[in-house]
């Protein structure tokens, strides 16, 4: 597990509350019941605040799964 | 009378046929861009008799801006005022009295003509994405594409510029399978407008002018008759799609079962709600929440806030009334109540409770056509004769 995808897993037991959640890249909305428009927006700007980077309207309304949060946040990163 | 885009009208035919048969064998990228792009002001300069030369200026400040907002330290400006102009025709197109007080009764027709309602939503997704960095801006041939495809001017759908930039520029070549499927699907759409829809209207529709049970019972085949006309349009703009080998999206996946009226957007108009969910939704959503310093607690608030804003302006983009503005204020009225619901109930009984209350063939009946009747009684708003009660 690279380690933005240990941060990332962090973050997610975070805002889900559950600390057994175990984030994969292909880990989408589908996987987690909780994952709905509402909690969206708290793990965006849970991220956004984890790993100081700022997305774009049109990056949060694209995400699809947890994959493509990643390499979102590891090209802002970049 | 104003030229209107009418699928009845074998020209609309013609230049379907013409330009399946022009842009489907095309195998260079470049070249197929250019040709769908002449078919597109072909269709706008015959089909709809329109002062082709109006149109294409347009279309070239339209370009214009659009490169201008990906670059150069004006693009903020260029942005608003790009939105203030696209807002303004907006106005126009809703409100023919305003034009012709501003002695531009020209152009209105136009704009109804060329669809503009649609043709805003395109512009203003393309004027996000681009500003926002999210792609690139379009060639000029893709500016008419996007912003003029022939097959989507009538009644959507409405095409992200991020799915029109990412579809690949050949499709795979088409076979005969998907010949087949193509033709099925346009037969569908004119089968359900033409002999379903048709008969629907003509044996049950009064525009309810009769009162007492058959007022319940019309309230019933409206919503029916009106999703089998509004979907046909769609059924037909993806068949055509299909043939020439361009991208076009689902509009509808069953709405009558939805089961609550996030479900139902899920369901009915995607490509609209999937709009609203963009450029309106998300950004509203993420601008209160970064406010407010993270969403948190206030999540709930703020979605609301969100879903209301969203809706009602989703409302008037229909028309500019009070009725639509009604119409805006039901579908907001059923989202924040819907998702305050699931809130509440997954706090309540957890995760798996939900899931499980899910699950039950009951409740979902019941909440099936409780859906079904808040959207049937929320078209009433919008077509009922109001003005006979005056």
């Amino acid at each position: 597990m690279s380690e933005t995808l240990a941060r990332l897993n962090e973050v997610f037991q975070d805002v889900f509350e559950d600390e057994e959640l175990s984030v994969q890249a292909e880990t989408s909305a589908k996987d987690i019941d909780d994952w709905d428009s509402l909690m969206h927006v708290n793990l965006i700007l849970a991220v956004e605040s984890a790993f100081d980077v700022r997305f774009t309207s049109t990056e949060v309304a694209g995400l699809k799964d947890a994959g493509e949060l990643l390499a979102l946040i590891e090209k802002k990163q970049a | 009378m104003n030229p209107t885009i009418d699928l009845t009208s074998p020209a609309f035919w013609l230049v379907a046929l013409l330009a399946i048969a022009l842009v489907t064998p095309i195998t260079q990228a470049g070249l197929k861009r250019w040709v769908w792009a002449g078919v597109n002001i072909l269709f706008i300069a015959w089909m709809l008799r329109l002062r082709t030369l109006e149109v294409a200026s347009a279309v070239v400040v339209a370009h214009l801006a659009l490169r201008l907002l990906a670059c150069g330290s004006w693009r903020r400006a260029i942005g608003w005022a790009g939105l203030a102009l696209a807002l303004g025709l907006f106005v126009m197109r809703k409100l023919p009295g305003v034009t012709e007080d501003l002695g531009l009764g020209v152009v209105n027709p136009l704009l109804v003509a060329v669809g503009f309602s649609y043709v805003f939503l395109r512009l203003l997704d393309a004027g996000r994405v681009i500003y926002e960095g999210g792609r690139p801006p379009p060639d000029l041939a893709s500016t008419v594409n996007y912003l003029l495809p022939f097959h989507m001017l009538a009644a959507g759908p409405i095409q992200s510029y991020e799915d029109f930039v990412d579809q690949p520029a050949i499709a795979k070549p088409l076979s005969a399978e998907g010949a087949l499927g193509g033709v099925e699907r346009i037969a569908l759409g004119l089968f359900k407008k033409f002999v379903v829809a048709y008969l629907l209207g003509e044996a049950f529709l009064t525009g309810f002018h009769v009162g007492g049970a058959y007022f319940w019972f019309e309230v019933q085949v409206y919503y029916l008759w009106f999703y089998l006309d509004f979907s046909a349009y769609s059924d037909i703009a993806v068949g055509i799609g299909r043939l020439m080998g361009v991208h076009t999206p689902e509009n509808f996946n069953r709405p009558y079962v939805a089961r609550n009226m996030i479900d139902f957007w899920e369901r009915w108009h995607i490509s609209l709600s999937q709009w609203v969910r963009r450029n309106l939704f998300i950004p509203i959503q993420l601008g209160l929440a970064r406010k407010a310093g993270g969403g948190g607690k206030r999540a709930l608030l703020i979605a609301t806030l969100a879903f209301t804003v969203s809706f009602l302006l989703c409302g008037l983009w229909h028309g500019i009334s009070w009725p639509f503005f009604a119409w805006g204020a039901m579908h907001a009225l059923g989202l924040v109540v819907t998702n305050t619901y699931r809130h509440w109930l997954t706090k309540r009984v957890g995760r798996k409770g939900v899931k499980a209350y899910k699950e039950k063939t009951g409740y979902r009946l019941v909440a099936q056509v409780l859906t079904f009747e808040y959207v049937a009684l929320s078209l009433v708003i919008i077509s009922y004769p109001w003005k006979d009660l005056l």
